[in-house]
């Protein structure tokens, strides 16, 4: 490894702005809940049609 | 891995083994004036043939003046000890003398209080920059998310009245980071074993459908 | 905020466990009817729907690595700390192509066993057959741990008694009702893992708002915000591809696609990898919430559950934090423990007692056999995790030894000629080499490498000495 001298310029980097962080909180947690609607959804079509299992 | 030299919080356990250090402790320079002075209290066997020397056993006098002082010292010493605020020790959980993190993590606990506490990071050695991290009755915490750069921690208690003792030692730590080139390198051919990997799967699945 | 006292009183902890144990033991025993013979005790009776496939795959693949280790990697790494462990999704998803071969290549097989025995041989059998007991063995142990800390630190039971009893209860509804009651239990634990997940997370939205979280994280954890944060990014590819050889490999999602219907595994798959994805962001999200919250984190590794727990309390909640926790992470282990269970006792039955030692599996009288298996891989298990060995390095060091298996079984799946023992020898290499990178070098290079030597050799099996693939049926 190098030595203690930074080899990353904070200016340079750039950031996840706050609104990427609210669009992908938000989805991943309609997208969770609507995993749980799908599984239950499916469940029923499934049970409806006798191809639980 | 590298450790960084300037500004490191002492090491008690330098000043342990420093010989030097140790004289220079107060208790150790009152307790080595005790012995002297206790040695000279112990009486030495009387020689019941006084013509081939004899050691003088003190006079009254002077035997009460030396138990008088010798109780002031001792009473002093007592005094003092619970008088003195305890240290507060800062240090990384676990202890450790390296002083670099490469993820930007540092783990912090402190030793020898009872809380509350008061934790300050700052990017400067004078802590011209200070900010307060944590401030409750917890003797650790976790910080993450720092960039590179060096780090100085350093805590305080809080006590009762609301009066704060003095800061610990300082404990400066190094962020620093993976180079690029290593970065990138394991970028490069993870990409490509992946996407590789990737395409196999789907060329194979378009082809035998 | 101190985190060293239990959140519930221990006599909640346990009739809390006890109670879940009842339910999955009683429902196992009733679905177990269901299995009259070893094909429906193994594999369901391989007509599987949807709706449950999808969901056993999903439930299985959330440990309490899902739910405890994606806080922390947010709380490490940032952003993209939960965005490269959300890539895990990527194996469930890709093993839906496979799936789909699998079932076309092999309508009666059993276990992943019989794939690497037809297609590589004994020698291949063989070094398969170490690897993956070694990873499921070591998978199964560190669930039984974490089963049993998680009781220890949030219902103040003895850590040994915690982590049998979790085992306890998984042991007898699988003994019981076999992948019946493994995928049923699983499409239960699923449903209570996904609702427990968004109710904590929208519930720390009631008392901080995502702007807050990224202004605080400017200001205190910048590095979590970075776009080029190297410590999340240097592990990223090494972790996927140990996902692939996790998924890919391993028998028990090989059982889940023979059990399956077989038009419905390859949805399913490609399905549980969907509903998967955004597990890791919704959970991470929660330790970036720390911070803002003024919750003092001094153990990286419960930062998950402990900004949970607050959340809950700030909700009014009260104990009912702890036992929504508890509830959520039990499910994520059982459904992992269950599975695991199921599918390597399998192994034993299928490619140890027929295969090795050339039994034959009676179809009446599969039970005690079973049985047997079950209890022999749950003790190795429970004392291994009695002795609290740090199996944590075995487990991650597994992945430069499955990583090893992926071109392996793409090749041995999709293509039309190879020269095995050249494959079986990059199997070793890559072990080798894997093994010594993540020792040696560092542990983000062990699955990397071990697949990229494995590769090299099974393309040169392509080319150097082929020969003509045959088909998979006995």
């Amino acid at each position: 490894m190098g030595g203690c001298a930074s080899s990353w310029n904070p200016h340079r980097l750039t950031m996840f702005s706050a609104s990427f962080l609210q669009i992908l909180v938000l989805l991943g947690l309609i997208w969770t809940a609507l995993g749980a609607v799908t599984l239950v959804g499916l469940l029923i079509r499934d049970w409806i049609k006798g191809e639980l299992w | 891995m590298e450790t960084c030299v300037g500004g490191v919080a002492m090491d008690l356990t330098k000043a342990r083994d420093s010989r030097v250090a140790r004289k220079n402790l107060p208790f150790v320079r009152i307790a080595s004036r005790l012995r002297a002075s206790f040695s000279q209290l112990v009486r030495h066997p009387w020689r019941a043939n006084p013509t081939q020397g004899t050691i003088p056993f003190p006079s009254p006098n002077l035997r009460i003046c030396r138990s008088v002082i010798a109780g002031l010292v001792v009473g002093g010493l007592v005094v003092v000890s619970q008088a003195a605020p305890s240290r507060l020790h800062l240090e990384l959980d676990p202890p450790s003398t390296n002083r670099v993190s490469d993820d930007g993590t540092v783990d912090l606990q402190w030793l020898g209080g009872t809380g509350p506490f008061e934790l300050q990071q700052a990017t400067s050695e004078d802590f011209g920059d200070a900010k307060t991290r944590y401030r409750g009755s917890d003797t650790e915490t976790v910080i993450t998310g720092l960039r590179e750069g060096s780090y100085h921690f350093r805590v305080r208690e809080i006590t009762a009245d609301g009066k704060p003792t003095n800061w610990s030692e300082p404990l400066m730590m190094e962020v620093h980071y993976l180079s690029r080139g290593q970065l990138f390198l394991l970028l490069g051919t993870g990409a490509f074993v992946t996407t590789l990997t990737l395409g196999a799967i789907v060329h194979g699945f378009l082809r035998h459908r | 905020m101190m985190t060293d006292e239990p959140a519930l009183p221990v006599s909640t902890a346990w009739s809390l466990v006890l109670g879940l144990g009842v339910l999955w033991v009683v429902l196992g025993i009733w679905w177990g009817k269901k299995a009259q013979t070893s094909e429906g005790f193994m594999l369901a009776g391989r007509n599987v729907g949807i709706s449950l496939g999808s969901a056993t795959a999903m439930a299985t693949w959330v440990t309490s690595n899902t739910t405890m280790v994606a806080p922390l990697l947010a709380f490490e790494k940032g952003i993209w700390g939960m965005l490269a462990y959300a890539s895990a999704s990527f194996g469930l998803m890709l093993f839906a192509p496979l799936a789909y071969r699998i079932r076309r290549l092999l309508p009666d097989g059993v276990t992943a066993g019989d794939f690497f025995r037809r297609r590589y041989g004994h020698a291949g059998w063989a070094v398969f057959l170490v690897i993956t007991l070694v990873y499921s063995i070591t998978w199964l142990v560190t669930m039984a741990i974490a089963g049993g800390k998680l009781l220890e630190a949030l219902g103040g039971i003895d850590y040994v008694q915690g982590m049998t009893l979790i085992l306890g209860v998984c042991v007898l509804y699988t003994l019981f009702g076999g992948l019946y009651a493994v995928i049923g239990t699983d499409f239960i634990q699923s449903l209570i893992i996904l609702v427990g997940i968004v109710f904590i997370g929208f519930e720390a939205l009631q008392h901080v708002n995502v702007q807050e979280v990224h202004s605080y994280l400017v200001a205190e954890q910048p590095a979590l915000l970075d776009v080029m944060m190297p410590a999340a990014l240097l592990a990223i590819f090494n972790n996927m591809l140990f996902g692939f050889g996790e998924v890919m490999h391993n028998n028990v999602w090989w059982s889940r696609a023979f059990a399956m219907r077989e038009k419905v595994a390859p949805r399913a798959f490609f399905l549980s990898g969907v509903l998967w994805f955004p597990i890791p962001i919704a959970a991470g999200f929660l330790a970036l919430c720390a911070g803002p919250l003024g919750v003092n984190v001094t153990d990286p590794g419960k930062v998950g559950p402990q900004v949970a727990e607050h959340v809950l309390g700030l909700a009014g909640l009260g104990s009912m934090a702890g036992v929504i926790i508890l509830v959520v992470l039990f499910c994520s282990m059982a459904s992992s423990i269950d599975s695991l269970l199921a599918a390597t006792s399998d192994l034993l039955v299928r490619d140890i007692y027929e295969g090795v030692f050339g039994q034959h599996l009676n179809p009446e009288k599969f039970r005690p056999i079973s049985a047997t298996a079950i209890v022999v891989v749950s003790l190795i298990a429970w004392a291994l995790a009695l002795s609290e060995w740090s199996i944590d390095q075995v487990l991650f060091s597994a992945g430069a030894l499955v990583a090893s298996l992926i071109w392996p079984v793409i090749a041995g799946l999709f293509w039309r000629a190879l020269n095995v023992p050249l494959v079986i020898v990059g199997i070793i290499a890559g072990c080798v080499t894997g093994l010594w990178a993540y020792f040696q070098i560092q542990p983000y290079t062990g699955a990397l490498v071990g697949a990229a030597v494995s590769m090299v050799f099974t393309f040169a099996a392509r080319w150097v000495g082929a020969r003509p693939l045959g088909t998979l049926t006995d």
